[in-house]
């Protein structure tokens, strides 16, 4: 069974023309790294947006695990079954980077402790060290930035990744890193994971590559 | 996991957090010490309209104080209920005190208030009298100048004849009365003298021992115009002077305010320097403060409500990431409006202490700040309903519009 699947997926923006996503089906299976390509605009962002359940389409379902999502607590949806990493970021910046990883555990109920014990590990396993831990996001360069976002990402123990442009502010030796990691999670821990980019060699790093244009996702690779 | 977040947003955000801090208890100071100041103003315009001392006097039309008055005029005044005292002098009925004053009259002067006419020249009582049961008195009682007293050689509480009238007009009311109608019941108790300027023989009696006398030497002439009064002074009733602003802006309302026709004719020449110089304008000034006040209030109000409410929003960027992260609406709003609520609420508690520390604390400044316990108040609540209105509008919508807007 898919991981999570897109069924005849319609979604507008308020007052747009044309849809955003134009009945798009598709099946994201795990251990898989998946690529979603397309010039701006084209729906990728918008895609990605529907798979984490940020909102819901207006036509055609996301499944989880064979279930509609729009049956599921979305808040719970996004805390717990899928985890995204963003361009920017969006770490907090009043939190230390292990104070960021420990957020999503503190949120599902892990007590403090653990999570730091947890947080901690997920940390290393990124490569990130016990001192830069410490430090505020202003304080670490992009590239580790991005890593303790795929702590974060991977710290609520969802198995679905949904990455929107990881690497867009990323130099070449950063990007290679984070595109590392997340294949590593997807070959050696079953992580299904979703990577929109515009970025034709980011492409080439992963296992299957669809490509979006005005609103359909065709399959490239 | 909220008090958590706030707790290191707090000291984490030191410029942010003290300046919310500061700005609510700068703001809350200023507000409460601003409703003190019109609250001691208005205090202070009261307790000096109790102790200012306003007297007036039937003038005529070109506002000269009038010699002659009616002694019914006097009366109505009197009972037209906003003179607290009066007193005036007689030129139609003078005495003698018999035998020593052979040398000349004396003056006589009648008071409903001892004290009033003493009040520059100092009155002392015979033990068991007071101002009041003078003033009550129809008695024959009167006061004397001290010069007299020592003169004739009498203490307080001795008694003396007064002799009425001059030789020519005993004679005509001798015949009238029959023997010598002035000197029966005339013997009066001295209760008391008083410090005299020129005349040293001056005698001063209780309004009601005059008008009785008056009655007795000239029958009906105290309800008529013919007898008169002279240098009539009475002093303006000072609840009058607190409470009715139209008789501050315009003493002679207080003769309009009379139903008698015969007082509304009347115009007053009121001496109201202390009123005018001093407690009108500090009066005008806190009218216009708590003109200003609610304006004033709202606006303060306003900013310290408005501050934490601009600090949520700008807070929308990580809201849509805890939200994105699943972290239930709710949650998000209790995270951004605990933060700012305990800033602004230790704010406005900073500055409540900090005013009642430059009050003094205790009951007077308690007293002092009561008037601005409803603004604090308000400045709380609506400070929280910003707040929550705030995060309500920054967690509102789908996920993915608020990590769009938060880009």
């Amino acid at each position: 069974m898919a991981a999570i699947s897109l069924k005849n997926v319609t979604y507008s923006y308020k007052g747009a023309a044309k849809p955003a996503v134009n009945s798009v089906s598709c099946d994201f299976e795990a251990g898989t790294l998946y690529a979603v390509v397309g010039p701006s605009g084209s729906g990728k962002s918008t895609l990605l947006a529907l798979l984490a359940g940020l909102d819901l389409p207006d036509e055609g379902e996301v499944l989880f695990g064979g279930e509609s999502i729009a049956a599921l607590d979305l808040d719970l949806y996004r805390r717990e079954y899928i985890s995204m990493i963003f361009q920017a970021f969006r770490l907090f910046p009043l939190l230390t980077a292990l104070e960021n990883v420990c957020y999503p555990l503190e949120l599902v109920g892990v007590k403090s402790a653990e999570a730091k014990r947890r947080a901690r590990e997920l940390l290393a396993s990124v490569g990130i060290t016990e001192e830069e831990m410490r430090r505020f996001p202003a304080n670490l360069s992009g590239g580790q930035q991005q890593r303790v976002a795929i702590a974060r990402a991977l710290a609520s123990g969802a198995k679905v990744i949904l990455a929107d442009e990881p690497t867009g502010n990323l130099d070449v030796e950063n990007t290679q890193t984070v595109i590392d990691i997340l294949a590593s999670l997807a070959d050696e821990r079953d992580y299904c994971v979703i990577v929109v980019t515009h970025d034709a060699e980011v492409a080439d790093m992963t296992d299957v590559v669809y490509r979006m244009k005005d609103g359909v996702l065709s399959r490239e690779r | 996991m909220v008090t958590k977040y706030v707790l290191r947003h707090i000291p984490r955000a030191p410029v942010r957090s003290l300046l919310s801090l500061l700005l609510a208890a700068a703001l809350t100071a200023s507000l409460g010490q601003f409703i003190a100041i019109v609250r001691s103003n208005r205090a202070l315009v009261d307790e000096m309209y109790d102790k200012a001392e306003v007297y007036a006097s039937p003038a005529n039309r070109s506002g000269v104080v009038e010699t002659s008055v009616p002694f019914g005029a006097v009366d109505l005044l009197l009972s037209a209920d906003f003179a607290s005292g009066f007193y005036g002098e007689s030129t139609g009925l003078c005495f003698w005190v018999t035998p020593a004053f052979e040398d000349g009259a004396a003056s006589l002067y009648a008071t409903t208030d001892p004290e009033l006419f003493g009040r520059a020249i100092g009155m002392t009582y015979a033990e068991g009298y007071d101002a009041d049961v003078f003033a009550e008195s129809s008695d024959n009682v009167c006061f004397l100048g001290e010069a007299a007293l020592e003169k004739l050689g009498l203490k307080l509480g001795d008694e003396v004849n007064l002799s009425g009238a001059d030789e020519s007009r005993r004679k005509v009311y001798a015949d009238i009365y029959g023997g010598d109608a002035f000197m029966e019941g005339l013997r009066f108790t001295v209760i008391g003298s008083f410090r005299t300027g020129i005349g040293d023989y001056d005698i001063l009696m209780p309004w009601g021992t005059i008008m009785r006398l008056y009655d007795r030497f000239y029958p009906g002439a105290a309800d008529g115009d013919g007898t008169m009064q002279t240098a009539v002074q009475f002093r303006v009733r000072n609840d009058l002077l607190r409470d009715e602003r139209s008789y501050r802006d315009s003493p002679n309302e207080l003769l309009a305010k009379s139903s008698s026709q015969r007082i509304a004719a009347l115009t007053l020449r009121v001496f109201d320097d202390e009123v005018k110089n001093v407690i009108k304008p500090l009066e005008e000034n806190t009218d216009l403060l708590e003109l200003l006040l609610p304006f004033v209030g709202a606006a303060v109000v306003a900013i310290g409500a408005a501050i934490p409410g601009l600090v949520i929003l700008q807070s929308s960027k990580e809201a849509a990431t805890m939200r994105a992260l699943g972290t239930t609406r709710r949650r998000v709003m209790a995270m951004l409006v605990c933060e700012q609520m305990l800033l602004t609420l230790a704010g406005i508690a900073l500055g409540v202490f900090g005013l009642f520390a430059a009050h003094g604390f205790g009951h007077e400044a308690a007293a002092d700040l009561s008037g601005a316990y409803g603004y604090f108040a308000a400045c709380a609540l609506l400070s929280a309903a910003v707040c929550i209105a705030a995060s309500a509008f920054v967690s509102a919508g789908s996920a993915l519009k608020l990590l769009q807007t938060g880009e």
